[in-house]
């Protein structure tokens, strides 16, 4: 066998194990499941509401107007207005702005994190391995919330912060997701195939055992942007998350529930704006895994 | 099924809408000042009266936890609620704001008013059975002024060069060499100069218990959740107190607050939710009886004298006219606050006759402008977490000017640090336990342990006028001082005095002959009424 005939048969194989190109596919398959297609859609509201949200809102976000304090949900405010005359439906829009930022920062953080440990581990294997998946198992023995409890106590209160808390707690979730699938990948053969032809640690990564545990990964990622948005929500309920007068959902749900009794609506429409989201992107995530990873759907 | 589900959730969602929807618009805002001192009362029907009943334990909600023991050291909130039902001191003021006796029967002063002499009243004894002696009030005395033990009135008795001298074991006498004009009401500040006995200081001068003369004695400590105190069967004033027991309960949620009075789980509880109050005031809870009462008390909005950009007075200026006493009222208190430009209420004796500075925003801005700051100045506003909403509204006031506030929110125990080291531009400061001018305006000098409180403010017009009022005993040539403060408070934009704080106390119709006191405590300050006279009827 000549080098060239060697070449062309580690391409064949190379290309007989990646999986075929999944994005405009990906999507009509996602289309066909109603609940993840509910998911999509309910996604998209809020993607859109964050990113058009100024330009729809009717009112400023932080201007103060006591002669509306309290109006119930009807003509000039759809969502009402909260115990000091802001505009809801313009606060939620805005909240959307701060969820949206804070779960794709601190998912994208956290992913990008956990998957260079997690690839570490499950590439390079032994001693590091070991050390870092020690380390990866005592943030996860934490609560999330606790842990990004104290992270936010530690350092100073805002967004910044409260993303890295919220990406931190996460990396051990990505970190175990990529090792998992690195541990099997590697031992396939047409990572063996490249290794022989003298490719490079980071390039057979990249290029070969990357795209094949893209799968798992993608669905981790959409799971828990919905975690990430409710954690946020919980530290920002607590005062510990976005500094006020910020629109965050959890900063108006903690506002409202001393007037909820009077007021419902103050705390109604960002319960319901969390709880939508959160169910938008679970119900995406389950669509996801079910086209992605067909073993699981047929478990089910 | 799956449709299904989607319709039960469409269904819920217009459901929220509709309830939503169907809530009754508020009454419009109008701004309101309540009367002055008259507290306003939402009482259900009274039953048939039975005679007053001994025994029965009454919990209270209480919103702050004590941070300290030693009454000596006590100085939040959490700490009176629990000294004045436990300790007490030689005299205090009465609803009239009269200095009457507490553990002082009577007292004598010279004519300089530079010599106090004072009898003690017989057979006052501790919650150990000793009687109360001149002996161990001295003892206070010489711990207030020994700097290692680091007392809160220290720096006060210190600055009047005080002197306690035991003339036999029912009297006591004081010399000073100033501040005659406002000695009596140092000596009222319960939670700074309680008389309680030596043995309430263990080897490392920590108090564990507090061994106090009050109608209460210490039984149970439970930090952050209960402090139960026991009926002190040897209290000076024959028949009381009428209750076995007290439970203070640390809640400090407003709403659970309400909430633990609705169901019975507490008997008494303190500040509820001011949009409640207002609802409850004009429609009574046929289980409760809510009060909202007004005494000399304030909060101020201090601006940081020593660092830019309030370390100039046009800053300062622009801050005063374009803060609106009124709407920050009606946002934080529902209207239910009284605004002033002076801590004291408005039939107060040291309530002085000087106009309020108004409102005006042409005014804020052409200072503002003045001082040459440039648009969007930051500012860093000091907040504790139960402050957020105070502080959204004076940083819309504000942001109307060209500041740019920002918050930095952090706890009570560093909100304290900050701001001693007078890390801050903007803080809110809170005030009670006012008897004298003295006290407020005190802070407006250097030589003041509280000159931190009012942004390290330093004026030697204003440090002469302080002195002069501390020197004077006429009332009428002291208050002809405290105005020309008031005034140069204002003309120098020193510190804004924003409002006196609505008091709210609601109580169970069990909870009888229960009468709100002249602090926020549940007692009077000179022991009458409060707890003393109360029963409970279960």
């Amino acid at each position: 066998m000549n080098a060239d005939t060697a070449d062309t048969a580690i391409t064949s194989v190379l290309l007989f194990e990646r999986p075929p190109r999944r994005g405009w596919s990906l999507g009509v398959q996602l289309w066909r499941n109603p609940l993840a297609r509910i998911g999509m859609l309910i996604s998209a509201v809020v993607v859109l509401a964050a990113v058009f949200g100024p330009a729809l809102a009717p009112y400023d976000p932080v201007a103060i107007n006591l002669a509306e304090r309290f109006q119930p949900p009807g003509r000039d405010h759809l969502m009402g207005a909260d115990h000091l005359g802001r505009d809801i439906l313009t606060r939620v829009l805005y909240g959307a702005r701060i969820s949206l930022q804070v779960g794709v920062v601190s998912v994208a953080l956290g992913t990008v994190v956990g998957l260079i440990l997690g690839a570490l581990a499950g590439y390079l294997g032994g001693r590091a391995d070991t050390i870092i998946m020690a380390v990866m198992d005592a943030i996860y023995a934490f609560p999330a919330i606790l842990l990004a409890l104290v992270l936010v106590a530690v350092f100073k209160p805002g967004l910044v912060t409260v993303m890295t808390a919220i990406a931190i707690v996460r990396i051990p979730i990505f970190a175990r997701t990529v090792r998992g699938s690195v541990l099997v990948e590697r031992e396939k053969e047409y990572v063996e195939a490249a290794r022989a032809i003298g490719q490079r640690n980071i390039l057979l990564f990249a290029k070969h055992i990357l795209p094949n545990i893209l799968a798992p990964l993608i669905v981790v990622t959409t799971t828990y942007f919905a975690t990430a948005i409710v954690v946020e929500a919980s530290l920002s309920f607590l005062g510990l998350g976005v500094p006020p007068p910020a629109a965050s959902w959890g900063t108006m749900l903690n506002d409202g529930r001393k007037f909820m009794e009077n007021a419902p609506h103050t705390v109604i429409f960002p319960g319901i704006a969390i709880s939508l989201t959160v169910l938008g992107f679970n119900l995406l995530g389950d669509g996801l895994r079910d086209v992605l990873d067909p073993r699981l759907k047929t478990l089910q | 099924m799956k449709s299904q589900g989607i319709r039960i959730l469409v269904l819920l969602l217009v459901a929220s809408w509709v309830i939503a929807a169907c809530t009754p618009p508020p009454a419009p805002a109008a701004p309101t000042q309540p009367a002055a001192q008259a507290p306003a009362t939402a009482a259900p029907k009274a039953a048939a009266p039975t005679g007053p009943k001994a025994g029965g334990t009454l919990t209270f909600a209480m919103k702050e936890d004590v941070t300290s023991l030693d009454p000596l050291k006590a100085i939040q909130y959490g700490d009176i609620r629990l000294n004045i039902l436990v300790a007490q001191q030689l005299v205090a003021p009465d609803r009239t704001g009269k200095f009457v006796g507490v553990l002082a029967e009577s007292w004598e002063t010279s004519a300089d008013g530079k010599t106090w002499t004072f009898k003690l009243r017989p057979n006052v004894k501790f919650h150990n059975g000793q009687v109360v002696t001149a002996d161990d009030v001295k003892w206070i005395f010489d711990r207030i002024l020994d700097e290692k033990a680091g007392c809160a009135m220290r720096s006060t008795y210190a600055g009047i060069k005080l002197q306690a001298e035991v003339l036999d074991p029912s009297t006591i006498r004081f010399t000073i060499q100033s501040g005659m004009g406002p000695f009596l009401s140092y000596l009222s500040l319960l939670n700074r100069t309680a008389i309680i006995h030596r043995d309430s200081y263990d080897a490392e001068g920590k108090v564990t218990k507090i061994i106090g003369t009050g109608p209460f004695m210490m039984d149970e400590v439970k930090p952050g959740q209960s402090y139960t105190l026991v009926k002190n069967p040897n209290y000076w004033k024959a028949g009381e107190p009428l209750l076995d027991r007290v439970v203070l309960k640390v809640i400090t949620d407003p709403v659970v607050r309400l909430n633990a009075l609705r169901t019975g789980e507490v008997d008494m509880a303190e500040d509820l939710p001011m949009s409640d109050v207002k609802k409850l005031l004009a429609n009574p809870d046929p289980n409760f009886t809510v009060q909202i009462y007004y005494i000399n008390s304030g909060e101020r909005l201090v601006m940081n004298h020593t660092r830019p950009p309030f370390k100039d007075k046009n800053a300062r200026m622009a801050v005063q006219y374009a803060f609106d006493r009124n709407q920050y009222n009606e946002a934080i208190f529902f209207g239910l606050g009284q605004v002033h430009n002076q801590p004291f209420t408005p039939d107060n004796v040291w309530r002085l006759d000087v106009p309020m500075v108004m409102p005006d925003l042409k005014k804020a801005r052409d200072y503002f402008k003045a001082s040459g700051l440039p648009e969007g100045t930051p500012v860093k506003f000091l907040l504790m977490a139960n402050q957020k909403d105070r502080g959204e509204v004076i940083q819309a006031m504000l942001s109307q000017v060209g500041f740019k506030v920002e918050f930095d929110i952090v706890d009570s125990a560093a909100w304290n640090s900050k701001g001693q080291a007078l890390d801050y531009d903007l803080l809110l400061g809170t005030m009670t336990g006012i008897f004298d001018p003295d006290r407020p305006y005190g802070y407006l000098t250097k030589a003041s342990g509280g000159n931190w409180l009012v942004g390290g403010y330093d004026s030697p017009k204003m440090n002469e006028l302080l002195a002069a009022g501390r020197a004077e005993v006429d009332v009428a040539k002291r208050k002809q001082i405290y105005k020309q403060v008031v005034e140069l408070v204002q003309e120098d934009a020193a510190t804004i005095y924003v409002l006196g704080l609505p008091w709210v106390e609601a109580w169970r119709n069990t909870v009888k002959d229960y009468r709100p006191g002249t602090s926020p405590a549940l007692m009077m300050m000179d022991a009458s009424d409060g707890l003393n006279k109360t029963w409970i009827d279960k």
